[in-house]
């Protein structure tokens, strides 16, 4: 990609989440809730207030890590949408591996297992609806996202059941804590070994999307299925490894969450995340520098939506309606540029013009479309997709 | 036979919401647009019924209400996914964000609740609950339930016998003939969202004011979802609609049953999963049966491949 393309499009991501930003003080003050009292509780709970920006890093950390491989996926116009219950299935091996290692093998060895096994973990549940994607041609958006309500209730199983801490935690119910010498954070959510980690995988994957011939094939795979099965890329093969990478982040992510901030699971921790990674792998248009930079935003954002109901008690759930709004904006076209909209363009395939195409037929017999950038935008050079 | 007359309602009443919504989304998928937030509007129209019926004092002023908030939210989906040209399952995932934060939000500021809000004008039930023998089947269930034979009568008729449902149609499978046909494909797409969105409205009415008489946060659990799938299983016929809203709806009822009677023994969690993991294998059968049925959501690249 361009980067002065890359930019342009990440600033009509940013315009959309100003938007939104400003539907939703709109949308508030209406409620009551003053538009500036609003604001100056989201830069103090973001940035300015006592060990703001640590919380933001802190809940940017997990958002870094599910975006990025989300954009693998999309990369490849493969919709990935249960990021939610991939992490959910990392943290909740991680937290078996964790508590039930025994403690001869020291604390580091314990959690890089455990590590390991959560990002298998996460890997399997989003290579499940791979294969049936793959192979099955079953909607991947559909079997994602019933896979993440399946682990919603298997987090509501391992909080109450077999691993519940008898001390009780108040209403939420809460499983045993890992033991000290495993976490590898405090509760700050903060240290060197989870820089090193986000790092690592970035780089990982920075690498494996521009400087293999597996990024390239899964760029030629998102940008033009057809064209490269024509070129002899196995999709299939593709299709199962981006949901294979996908999951993999969002395990580590999620096993990282619990051996480091929260360090136990309780019913329905992070209930939003996944979405909001959707929304920061969008904003930061696919690449790993533009996710880590989205991954802070909307970690700020976050750790505002965790200090707003304490300082204007506007409800917590508004940060839902936030992401939802951003979501319903971000990919929309606002402003009449004509610069091509990178995100969009990754994720054709799907019927993002709201209607089913034909794509190969269209192709063959040049029928004219109703929005004529659009179809400029599919057929410029291939160079543009690594 | 009463456990059976008991089953038999728990599947009527599970059905119902997944029907409602799975009828109106048929339009939305038939015209090509992956509607995929129907929970969104479900939410809305749950919240927005509940709320007309406590400010005005009947249920069905309540449905209304509800039924022009969601065409409202429809539109805004059309104006968006059409109009602006955004990718529809973003903006659809995007528009469940806002069903559920909005009306959590809206019930904080009308009600100061959190919790459930509950309302005293209901939709009435012709069978009372207490009833015995075949009755009981029906029993406590409300008038949505039985308007639903002829709501599939109806959306039957328009999508398949109706001008209309051929245009809605013709928009989707070949936007550009329909174009040259004369319909103006955009104007066809905002009239099956609106649809959509009306029917959404009484499917969350269905679970509202039809039957638990209360809203309370994320009080669809899914269901939006499940009804698109619904669509996709019953591969966009309204016949095969009613059908797979059914399986899914007896995968609920087992749910329930097997929760009272504790037939498998397995804790809760695992039962509640039944209706989703029913949704997974349904759809695999679909894609295994009909790989040809455009299940994918990325694209009809596997089918042209063919």
């Amino acid at each position: 990609m361009n980067w002065r393309h890359g930019l342009a499009s990440g600033g009509r991501s940013v315009a959309a989440v100003l938007v939104a930003l400003a539907i939703a003080a709109v949308a508030f003050d209406a409620g009551g809730y003053s538009a500036g009292g609003t604001w100056s509780g989201v830069l103090t709970g973001a940035v300015t207030g006592s060990g703001s920006l640590e919380t933001t890093i802190r809940y940017a950390f997990p958002l870094a890590f599910i975006a990025i491989g989300v954009a693998v996926s999309f990369r490849g116009g493969f919709f990935n949408a249960g990021a939610q219950g991939q992490f959910y299935a990392g943290g909740i091996v991680a937290l078996f591996v964790g508590i039930a290692a025994p403690s001869s093998l020291g604390g580091v060895l314990i959690a890089f297992l455990a590590m390991v096994a959560g990002a298998v973990a996460g890997a399997l549940w989003s290579v499940i609806p791979g294969l049936l994607r793959v192979y099955f041609n079953v909607n991947e958006v559909i079997t994602t996202l019933m896979f993440s309500f399946i682990a919603d209730y298997l987090v509501e199983y391992v909080s109450i059941g077999p691993l519940k801490s008898s001390a009780g935690a108040g209403q939420v119910a809460v499983t045993r804590p890992v033991p000290a010498a495993v976490r590898v954070t405090s509760s700050s959510g903060v240290s060197v070994s989870v820089v090193v980690a986000v790092v690592l995988v970035a780089a990982a994957v920075w690498w494996l999307l521009r400087r293999t011939r597996f990024g390239f094939e899964v760029g030629l795979v998102g940008r033009n299925p057809i064209m490269a099965e024509v070129q002899g890329v196995e999709i299939q093969r593709i299709g199962l490894a981006t949901f294979a990478i996908t999951g993999f982040t969002a395990g580590l992510g999620g096993a990282i969450e619990v051996l480091g901030p929260l360090g136990s699971i309780s019913n329905g921790y992070d209930a939003n995340i996944g979405l909001t990674a959707i929304l920061v792998a969008l904003v930061g248009v696919l690449a790993v520098g533009g996710v880590l930079a989205a991954a802070v935003l909307f970690g700020g954002l976050t750790a505002a939506s965790v200090f707003l109901p304490i300082a204007t008690g506007l409800p917590s759930t508004s940060l839902v309606f936030l992401t939802g709004l951003i979501s319903f904006l971000v990919t929309a076209r606002l402003g009449w540029g004509r610069w091509p909209h990178e995100v969009s363009q990754r994720l054709r395939g799907m019927p993002r013009e709201g209607r089913r195409r034909p794509l190969a037929l269209e192709h063959a017999i040049g029928t004219p479309s109703t929005s004529s950038t659009e179809r400029s935008d599919s057929s410029e050079p291939l160079e543009r997709s690594i | 036979m009463n456990e059976f007359y008991a089953f038999s309602n728990s599947v009527l009443l599970g059905t119902t919401p997944i029907l409602w919504a799975a009828l109106g989304c048929l339009f939305a998928h038939r015209a090509g647009i992956y509607q995929l937030g129907l929970e969104g509007l479900m939410l809305i129209g749950a919240f927005a019924s509940i709320g007309g019926a406590i400010a005005f004092g009947s249920a069905w002023t309540g449905i209304l209400l509800a039924i022009a908030a969601c065409v409202v939210v429809s539109a805004l989906f059309w104006l968006v996914v059409v109009i602006l040209k955004a990718n529809a399952i973003i903006a659809g995932l995007g528009l469940v964000g806002i069903g559920l934060g909005g009306t959590s939000f809206l019930q904080r500021v009308i009600f100061h609740t959190s919790g459930a809000v509950s309302a005293k004008a209901v939709i009435p039930t012709p069978v009372a609950g207490t009833a015995t023998g075949p009755a009981s089947i029906l029993g406590s269930l409300s008038l949505l339930v039985y308007l639903l034979p002829l709501a599939v009568g109806v959306v039957w008729f328009v999508a398949r016998r109706s001008n209309f449902g051929l245009r809605v149609s013709a928009s989707g499978q070949y936007p550009f003939a329909a174009t040259a046909a004369g319909v103006n494909v955009r104007w066809i797409q905002l009239g099956a969202l609106c649809i959509t969105g009306a029917m959404c409205a009484i499917g969350g009415s269905a679970l509202s004011v039809g039957s638990l008489h209360a809203f309370s946060y994320d009080m669809t659990a899914g269901i939006g979802y499940v009804a698109f799938t619904a669509v996709l299983f019953g591969r966009e016929a309204p016949w095969g609609v009613v059908l797979a809203s059914f399986i899914f709806g007896i995968a609920t009822a087992l749910g329930i049953f097997s929760q009272i009677h504790a037939i498998f023994g397995l804790p809760l969690e695992f039962i509640q999963m039944m209706p989703y993991v029913v949704t997974v294998l349904a759809l695999w059968f679909a894609g295994w049966r009909w790989p040809q049925a455009g299940n994918a959501a990325a694209g009809a690249f596997l089918e042209l491949r063919e």
